[in-house]
């Protein structure tokens, strides 16, 4: 892995035109990528069409395409144990790894991703009885990989490991709850262009998270380059009195940080 | 893709031998897009078209032209390809004989930079923002990569970067009899904005950080744009050359472009205190300015994000 950001970094602009062939690739191309892909992540076990059971949504051309937002649904009848997020074209594919913990509602969850081209995004989730089930989506944009990071000029590293917590006030249809996770964090992909070295960005980003809520974990994720900088996943919980979130995070640098949020409302 | 390129040939071919954009039968580079009008004395503009690079238009879309002093003439801004550049100092040729001293790059974005590569020649000072050679850094080569597959690689020069940077304490220029006063401005439209007053006309060049009709793009600090307009609304000026849209105004264009920032900033407020995420957001936040703007589908979702996740750290 280090390797290969090493490498990402140093030929960047290699690798735009490397995304622009991906954008002139035919379905069968695509079609052949996924299968060598999923077999590296998945090995021999056969993956099967999720049907209504996942989905996935996404712009099908992005307005940004270093803040993609993506929208996963799991029907909680296949007892899904955890979802696997892979952008097929992106220097490095698989995006995140979701763990389901005891206290998760896996009906909802969303996150923002970078795509540096055309491109499948897969949602794979593993359900409890050993199942992989597969459902993608094809997303038109180019660049976010090696887009500008930061806030309205701001020095991207400000506050880093700073969080928030923010609470959808509108319950969903079956009374669970929307919470959203903000974290401020430049995510350096390793593919950030820095003015003052003249070198790129040595790649800086949170590989770790674990949210647990009333001492139960709703969910653990491992993320790599594609997450977009600053990130933010919703999810769903069911609110039980004065419980209260406490979330961990840890990024590839040794950084690690720590909030408790207490109960909304 | 054939007959394109070879149409696109002819055009740089005619340029390149002195005639200029409005001899030629191309949809894009045609007669009524393209004439250079003399909007006040001595203060010459081109309207760019309110649309996306495409091979036809060469990326000729902002308010480019030329200020002529005694001494020298400014370029206001260079245009957004070497055709388009190459077309500006032909326009320039037509109408004087003095010296080009001065390029203005008005900020970091593609359609106001690609066309100074043809000055090169001329050996003028290019006049940026201090911020600007930063964001050329971070992003020249992308957006050089990007204008060339949008317009073709031969009507994409090599990146020109500032030889004279404006810091916050402004800076002066003289034409000759023709005084300039430029500022840096804070983070707004995009990181680095570069204004410039005409004193002789009152004429404040604000570039980018006024949109007229064409939709806003967001790319720096939604707070901070707000409020740099504050400053475009001076006595010192009495008209105004927007980046977008009409090439001269009063400063009454001022407010449809408060407006669409105050509603994209209080919509996209409400739909984080409503617990909207983003896509939800994208698809709500200042839809009813749509009738108001040209390429609204093209900018407001990108701009809806860059609030969304400015704002929902306040």
């Amino acid at each position: 892995m280090k390797k290969y950001l090493f490498v990402s970094a140093m030929l960047c602009a290699a690798m735009m035109s490397a995304s622009a062939h991906a954008s002139d690739g035919t379905e069968p191309d695509r079609v052949q990528r996924w299968a060598a892909l999923s077999h590296r992540i998945f090995g021999a076990a056969p993956l099967s069409p999720a049907g209504p059971a996942v989905t996935l949504d996404m712009p099908a051309q992005a307005d940004d395409a270093a803040v993609v937002p993506l929208t996963l649904r799991i029907d909680p009848a296949i007892h899904a144990v955890g979802v696997d997020v892979i952008i097929d074209d992106n220097p490095s594919p698989v995006a995140a790894k979701i763990h389901f913990g005891p206290a998760a509602d896996p009906t909802l969850i969303k996150l923002q991703v970078r795509i540096d081209g055309f491109t499948n995004v897969h949602a794979v989730a593993r359900t409890a009885d050993g199942r992989l089930l597969e459902t993608s989506r094809f997303v038109k944009a180019a660049g976010g990989c090696s887009g500008p990071v930061g806030l309205g000029g701001d020095d991207p590293m400000l506050n880093i490991g700073a969080m928030k917590m923010r609470f959808d006030p509108v319950p969903q249809p079956d009374g669970a709850a929307e919470a959203t996770l903000l974290i401020r964090h430049p995510n350096y992909n390793g593919m950030q262009f820095d003015p003052v070295t003249q070198g790129y960005k040595p790649a800086r980003y949170i590989d770790k998270t674990n949210i647990q809520y009333d001492g139960r974990t709703v969910l653990s994720m491992e993320t790599d380059i594609s997450i977009s900088s600053n990130p933010e996943i919703s999810f769903l919980y069911r609110k039980v009195k004065d419980g209260a979130f406490d979330v961990r995070i840890a990024d590839t640098r040794g950084g690690s940080w720590n909030h408790v949020f207490p109960a909304d409302r | 893709m054939a007959r394109v390129s070879s149409a696109h040939a002819t055009r740089r071919t005619m340029l390149a031998g002195g005639l200029c954009a409005c001899c030629l039968p191309r949809a894009g580079f045609s007669a009524s897009s393209f004439r250079m009008q003399e909007v006040a004395p001595g203060i010459f503009l081109r309207r760019g078209l309110d649309a996306d690079a495409t091979p036809d238009n060469a990326d000729a879309i902002a308010n480019i032209g030329f200020i002529v002093g005694k001494k020298a003439v400014l370029v206001t801004d260079s245009g957004g390809s070497l055709p388009d550049g190459q077309w500006l100092k032909t326009e320039i040729r037509r109408v004087t004989k003095l010296p080009i001293g001065y390029v203005v790059l008005s900020h970091v974005h593609p359609d106001h930079i690609f066309g100074a590569c043809a000055f090169l020649n001329e050996a003028p000072e290019f006049i940026g923002h201090h911020k600007l050679p930063d964001a050329l850094h971070i992003r020249g080569a992308f957006y050089r990569k990007k204008l060339s597959d949008e317009i073709g690689a031969a009507d994409v020069g090599p990146l020109v970067t500032p030889t004279r940077v404006i810091g916050p304490e402004g800076g002066t220029l003289d034409l000759g009899g023709r005084r300039i006063t430029l500022r840096a401005h804070g983070t707004a439209h995009t990181t680095c904005d570069l204004s410039f007053l005409d004193h002789q006309t009152r004429t404040l060049f604000p570039a980018d950080l006024l949109f007229v009709r064409r939709v806003p793009a967001l790319d720096g600090s939604l707070s901070g744009w707000l409020k740099e307009l504050g400053t475009l609304e001076t006595p010192d000026a009495v008209a105004l050359v927007p980046g977008h849209g009409p090439p001269l105004v009063t400063p009454e264009a001022i407010a449809p472009l408060r407006r669409y920032l105050e509603t994209l900033r209080d919509e996209t407020r409400l739909a984080i205190r409503n617990g909207r995420s983003l896509d939800q957001a994208i698809d709500t936040v200042a839809a009813g300015e749509r009738g108001n703007w040209t390429l609204f589908d093209s900018y407001n979702a990108r701009n809806v994000t860059e609030a969304y996740k400015e704002l929902e750290w306040e």
